[in-house]
């Protein structure tokens, strides 16, 4: 009989053989570095008198929050814009639904090179840049003469669906377009009309879809500032503009990161909902 | 069966009135560049003019005849296109490889714990950028306060391969999906190693997912206005809070609508070369 | 003289919670056709990936040719694998796939061409290097798979339900010709399956498996003709399962009449399972039969009938060739040799009374945990299959006992082990020894109450 052979390595004995599993790990703490510590930092400055600029001395308040519910501010300025904003988004989401949903499926129906271009036309107006594509609406308004108090709501939502429509059409249509056309065949073969099939069987089938689409959209329309302070030179103050401001002021990181949180709130909504309907996030983009 | 007209009307109504809306700016954006004045009222009489792009490739603005006060402008500008092109390449190269490596490591695991991890990942897609932005200046401005490093070129960038990445690991995980799931071990079995497994087997497998990626980050990066905003600090400016910077001092210089009718005509090109002359594979997006 | 070539030695296997292999232990020899058999989730694709390199067992040691391989990369191990859905690069042609692992190893450019050829010679598919993967067909690419995996010439194949994917006539065709690769090849071939007859037609020793644990090791003859378990039973083709009782050696009582058969080494009277598969039972005239039956229903399935009998309200499958008219009472016979005896699973019946939180007193200090809510001192009667009472460490048991008796039953063993006077049976394929103290531990939720009738109903 040969003696078994000396081990190759001994430590080989304990050493666990690695799968691609690791190649995430760097990703998480990546992750946790950039979205945990400052979601961290966010609250504690949130409710603390901490001061970036200055760097004062810490202590615990309310007062950050306080100003958003008792305070004159909060009567006058606060509130009114975010029942703005709430009104702004939610028409700019209502009117992207409406108008995106039937682009969606009229691309599902076309072939293949079709929708493929109809896409790339939709993708396309992200190459020429928002700033500028906002200015131009600015200048749009200009040229119509409805550059006027009456119409600054209106022309906001204007240019707001024009910026965010894609975002609407895009995770519908990758929905629909899973949708097994046989499916649709079934629901015919047992009796239902056109109208019938849409409403009973494509609209449930890509309610996925229109959450992440709704999503989309809602939420950076809530939270714009450019599109606002663009094309109602400044008189219109919304959500977004809140926050702008106490950015680019002094001392205003505090009240900011409240109205952060507040902002973090309708987002989490929002994610939420997402998640329940998509739990790898397969419909965003 | 064949549909009626009337009932692929609102349809094609909806698309037509979509694509209206969406392309107004890009078209006016279009004309702007080609006109000499700024000023609106005389746009319809306006004659048509090069000198926006000559403008963008000299430095001898009198030729053009470019007023002095918008040349030290120009010049500005040409740091922020430069900065631009810079981040964004930059980005999209790190990103696209990173979030490559990461969604390759996402779909090793279990659904549960994949779901958790695309969470995270679609933290940054969902999340205003506003917000965002906040997020990320505040982990810079403690960033200075402990290493000194002050907001700029760095910041912004690691600011656009956070935003980037989950659009490529979005983009890469269907494919990674769709290929057979002992693929590494394949390689690995026939003496791939860790790194050479991924580069030999994975990666071409799930190219045009890598592609489809890249093209997302660089879209993304490129476009950005408000993360960039908020991490780039007083000194350092990419082409979206240059046209900001000028548009609260109320005059943009029109160079700018040359240059990013340049951008978006090679997009445009890009686009129309990829579709008619490719055959389009599926699952391909952009 | 033939030497082990793989050697499995306490391996465990535990993904979070749930243990897919128990303290698994099997040697393989070179040159062998090995076969895993068992349902999915049994652990045998697990096994496999251990082997090959793409999993770390979380304890016990994997040899390979005499070496410890555990934390071996799978690149640096001498085996190559054939994966369930064969796992091609369909960014590369066939060419490319098979030569991938040449190029690994900076094999010269016309080597490598002559050796891809000659491994696509061998797999029947010359003249297919140009071709891209995704005009393949199912058998093709399960050829190119192959292939791919014998070019390297590993001293180990590992086969990860090669066939699954494949129509029944084709399977049964590259059974044969996998068969004769591996004779030709001289390599050993650890093959996985849930499939009976893939295992039966191929290989050289079978291992039967369900859930982490090998329920038994024989060749293909031995397995079938002599299952040890129930379940390996179940498993292996159809078979009627009845309960008797063996009088005495070579005697087996069932159906009420007693049969001769060639069994021993049971215990007098001992309860056991009897098996008989459908094509060993004979029908004949009612009237010189020890089991009398009615014919109940019929299916032709080709080669034979399948004929349902009902014997005693039970139903006997018997294959024949012969059609019989419904109905009609007929007899069936069996010959000895082909009466297989097993031993019934075993189990510990003790009385006992409920104490509170479902905890049952059998005796004064031994309380067990159920998941009972039965009321506190309702009389019941206690069951725990033997393998269900684990051995242990003192420390961590329910109580203690010592071993007064070991009775080998193939590969496990029956332990007894008294405590205040009563003895628990325990099945285990540990090694343990008469006069050593042990603890005995049973899980709330393999211990069985039912409430103890009165005798006087």
């Amino acid at each position: 009989m040969k003696a078994t052979k000396s081990l190759p390595i001994s430590a080989d004995k304990n050493k666990k053989l690695k799968s691609t599993k690791n190649y995430a790990i760097p990703y998480l703490v990546w992750c946790f570095v950039l979205i945990l510590i400052p979601s961290l930092v966010l609250i504690f400055i949130a409710f603390s008198t901490y001061d970036f600029t200055s760097g004062s001395d810490v202590s615990f308040t309310f007062n950050n929050f306080s100003y958003i519910f008792g305070s004159e501010y909060a009567i006058s300025v606060f509130w009114p814009s975010i029942g703005r904003s709430f009104y702004i988004s939610g028409a700019v989401t209502v009117i992207c639904f409406f108008l995106g949903y039937p682009v969606a499926y009229l691309m599902k129906s076309m072939k293949p090179r079709v929708r493929a271009i109809i896409m790339g036309l939709l993708v396309l107006p992200l190459w020429s840049n928002q700033v500028l594509r906002i200015v131009s609406w600015r200048t749009i308004f200009e040229l119509l003469q409805t550059n006027t108090t009456n119409f600054y709501q209106i022309n906001i939502i204007i240019a707001m669906v024009s910026m965010y429509l894609p975002f609407m059409i895009l995770p519908i249509y990758t929905v629909l377009e899973k949708i097994d056309p046989k499916i649709i065949e079934a629901s015919y073969d047992l009796g239902a009309s056109r109208k019938q099939t849409f409403f009973k069987v494509t609209l449930p089938l890509s309610l996925g879809g229109i959450i992440s689409g709704v999503i989309m959209t809602f939420l950076p329309s809530l939270t714009s500032f450019e599109v606002s302070d663009a094309v109602s030179y400044q008189n219109i103050t919304l959500l977004g503009n809140l926050i702008y401001e106490r950015f680019r002021g002094t001392g205003g990181f505090n009240v900011g990161s409240v109205f952060s949180i507040v902002t973090v709130v309708f987002s989490i909504v929002g994610f939420i909902l997402v998640m329940r309907v998509d739990k790898e996030g397969e419909t965003l983009i | 069966m064949k549909r009626s007209f009337s009932s692929w009307f609102l349809p094609i109504l909806s698309t037509i009135l979509s694509f209206f809306i969406i392309y107004i700016p890009v078209i006016l954006i279009f004309v702007m560049s080609f006109t000499y004045t700024n000023s609106l009222s005389e746009i319809g009489a306006d004659h048509l003019t090069l000198r926006w792009y000559a403008s963008l490739f000299t430095n001898d603005y009198n030729s053009l005849e470019i007023a002095s006060r918008y040349a030290s402008n120009i010049d500005t500008l040409k740091d922020a296109i430069l900065n631009t092109l810079l981040i964004t390449t930059l980005s999209t190269a790190i990103s696209t490889v990173f979030g490559t490596i990461f969604a390759i490591g996402i779909n090793s695991f279990s659904k549960k714990i994949r779901s958790f991890l695309m969470m995270m990942n679609n933290i940054p897609v969902i999340n205003p950028d506003i917000v965002t932005g906040f997020l990320l200046l505040l982990i810079f401005v403690l960033l200075e306060t402990f290493t000194g490093l002050e907001r700029g070129f760095i910041t912004v960038l690691i600011a656009h391969i956070f935003f980037s990445i989950p659009y490529v690991v979005l983009s890469v995980l269907p494919r990674l999906k769709q290929i057979d799931p002992n693929t590494y071990e394949a390689a690995r079995d026939l003496g791939c190693t860790r790194f050479s497994a991924v580069t030999k087997a994975i990666v071409p497998a799930i190219m045009t997912g890598i592609i489809t990626g890249a093209l997302f980050a660089f879209t993304m990066s490129i476009d950005d206005f408000v993360i960039t905003m908020f991490v780039s600090g007083r000194e350092f400016f990419n082409v979206s809070t240059w046209i900001d910077n000028s548009m609260r001092r109320s005059y943009i210089p029109k160079t700018v609508y040359a240059f990013n009718v340049i951008v978006f005509s090679i997009a445009f090109l890009a686009l129309i070369i990829s579709k008619f002359t490719k055959k389009q594979s599926k699952g391909e997006l952009v | 003289m033939q030497k082990v070539l793989v050697d499995l030695k306490n391996i465990c296997k535990s993904f979070g919670d749930t243990e897919v292999l128990h303290d698994f232990n099997l040697y393989i020899m070179e040159n062998e056709f090995v076969t895993l058999l068992g349902p999915s989730g049994c652990g045998k694709t697990t096994l496999l990936r251990m082997i090959g390199g793409f999993d770390s067992p979380t304890s016990g040691d994997i040899y390979f040719d005499g070496k410890l391989i555990n934390g071996v990369e799978p690149n640096k191990r001498e085996i190559n694998t054939v994966f369930q859905r064969y796992a091609l690069f369909p960014h590369l042609n066939v060419f490319d796939n098979v030569a991938f692992g040449l190029k690994l190893k900076k094999m010269e450019k016309s080597q490598i061409k002559e050796e891809v050829e000659a491994a696509l010679k061998l797999v029947k598919l010359e003249g297919f290097e140009d071709r891209k993967i995704d005009t393949l067909s199912g058998g093709q690419m399960q050829r190119i798979a192959m292939a791919r995996a014998i070019v390297c010439k590993p001293k180990l194949l590992l086969l990860d339900e090669p066939l699954a994917a494949l129509d029944l006539k084709l399977r049964q065709d590259m059974q044969y010709e996998l068969k004769e690769m591996q004779k030709k090849l001289g390599i050993t071939f650890i093959y996985v399956t849930h499939d009976q007859e893939e295992a039966l037609t191929m290989s050289d020793t079978i291992v039967v498996m369900n859930e982490g644990r090998i329920l038994q090791i024989g060749t293909p003859e031995m397995i079938y003709n002599e299952p040890k378990t129930r379940f390996v039973a179940n498993f292996i083709g159809e078979s009627n399962i009845v309960e008797g009782k063996m009088l005495k050696d070579y005697l087996v009582k069932f159906e009420g009449a007693s049969f001769e058969c060639v069994d021993n080494g049971f215990s007098k009277n001992e309860d056991v399972d009897v098996v008989i598969r459908p094509e060993d039972l004979e029908i004949i005239d009612a009237k010189d039969a020890k089991i009398k039956g009615v014919i109940d229903s019929k299916t032709f399935k080709g080669v034979h009938h399948e004929i349902n009998i009902i014997v005693n309200d039970k139903e006997y499958t018997v294959h024949t060739t012969k059609d019989y008219p419904l109905g009609i009472e007929v007899g069936l016979t069996v010959s000895p040799e082909n009466i297989q005896i097993m031993k019934k699973p075993g189990l510990n019946t003790f009385s006992g009374v409920m104490d509170y939180d479902g905890k049952v007193k059998i005796s004064d200090n031994i309380v067990l945990d159920s998941e009972s809510e039965l009321e506190e001192g309702t009389a019941v009667v206690v069951r725990i299959l033997t393998g269900d009472v684990l051995l242990d460490d003192i420390d961590e048991s329910d109580f203690k006992g010592t071993i007064k008796d070991i009775k080998k039953r193939g590969i496990y063993s029956d332990v007894y082990v008294e405590s205040e006077n009563i003895i628990f049976v325990s099945s285990t394929s540990k090694v343990h020894h008469v006069g050593d103290e042990v603890g005995v531990w049973i899980k709330p939720e393999k211990v069985k109450l039912e409430v103890e009738e009165d005798e006087g109903d």
